[in-house]
């Protein structure tokens, strides 16, 4: 009663308006966006010790390895920017009880990530991806969306973890 | 804010000399970033300067919102009155 009268006093006299959410409340998390990312590192690590095997390298050889490398270093950075924002922006103290090991592997990917911009051995490359799949699950079960694991349809065709949404 | 405020609420916030305010205390806000808002101060330092935090967990983070001055304090919440239960 109090509040429909308020209501009506608002329409005529104009209150001021607060905001309690103060940010864009989107909402809209994904780690598929790591998930490619990591793949895209692997797929150009790939490229890059297909050229490793080539000899004599011309310059067109030399000019598509800095391209390669290049890309590489992005999409490394792009896992780390990703995962990141999900860390930071929606995982609160709901999912860290539910994950108290988040930090952690957050962390670990940090250091994967770093390891595919200084290294071009393919391993660096699966121990990313391997640990992003990891974190792609952890988020999924926080939304209570069970996953499943299959291999991506496009090279480098390596086992990602898929949100169950039907 | 949910729950302790929801869309459509009315609250009356007031701000008079030398108001005390201590962490817990709901407080209206001038933010450079996100202009009006009602949150509850989370932590006061020696120099007067308010941390924010909101009482839901998809509130945006404390650290996002950073220290707030005495300055930008509209007032202290002192009624509310809810959109469902009044």
């Amino acid at each position: 009663m109090i509040h429909s009268a308020l209501r009506h006093i608002d329409k005529m006299l104009g209150f001021n308006t607060v905001s309690a959410h103060c940010d864009i409340p989107c909402k809209i998390y994904d780690p598929s966006g790591a998930q490619v990312a990591a793949l895209s590192v692997i797929r150009f690590l790939d490229l890059i010790n297909e050229l490793a095997d080539k000899s004599p390298q011309n310059l067109t050889d030399q000019a598509q390895l800095l391209r390669l490398v290049r890309e590489k270093e992005i999409h490394a950075k792009k896992v780390k920017d990703e995962i990141t924002v999900i860390w930071g922006d929606y995982f609160k103290q709901p999912q860290f009880e539910q994950y108290p090991d988040i930090h952690q592997l957050v962390h670990s990917i940090m250091l994967a990530a770093s390891a595919c911009k200084q290294h071009v051995t393919k391993e660096v490359g699966h121990n990313l991806l391997d640990l992003v799949n990891q974190f792609s699950e952890a988020f999924w079960t926080t939304k209570g969306v069970e996953t499943y694991t299959a291999n991506c349809p496009y090279p480098p065709s390596l086992e990602v973890v898929y949100p169950k949404l039907a | 804010m949910a729950p302790t405020y929801t869309h459509g609420d009315y609250i009356v916030s007031i701000r008079w000399p030398h108001m005390s305010v201590s962490a817990g205390t709901p407080v209206v806000v001038s933010h450079p970033k996100f202009n009006h808002i009602v949150k509850r101060i989370s932590h006061i330092d020696k120099a007067k300067r308010m941390k924010l935090a909101g009482d839901n967990s998809l509130s945006v983070d404390t650290e996002k919102m950073g220290w707030v001055d005495k300055q930008q304090l509209v007032g202290k919440v002192i009624l509310r009155f809810s959109n469902t239960n009044s």
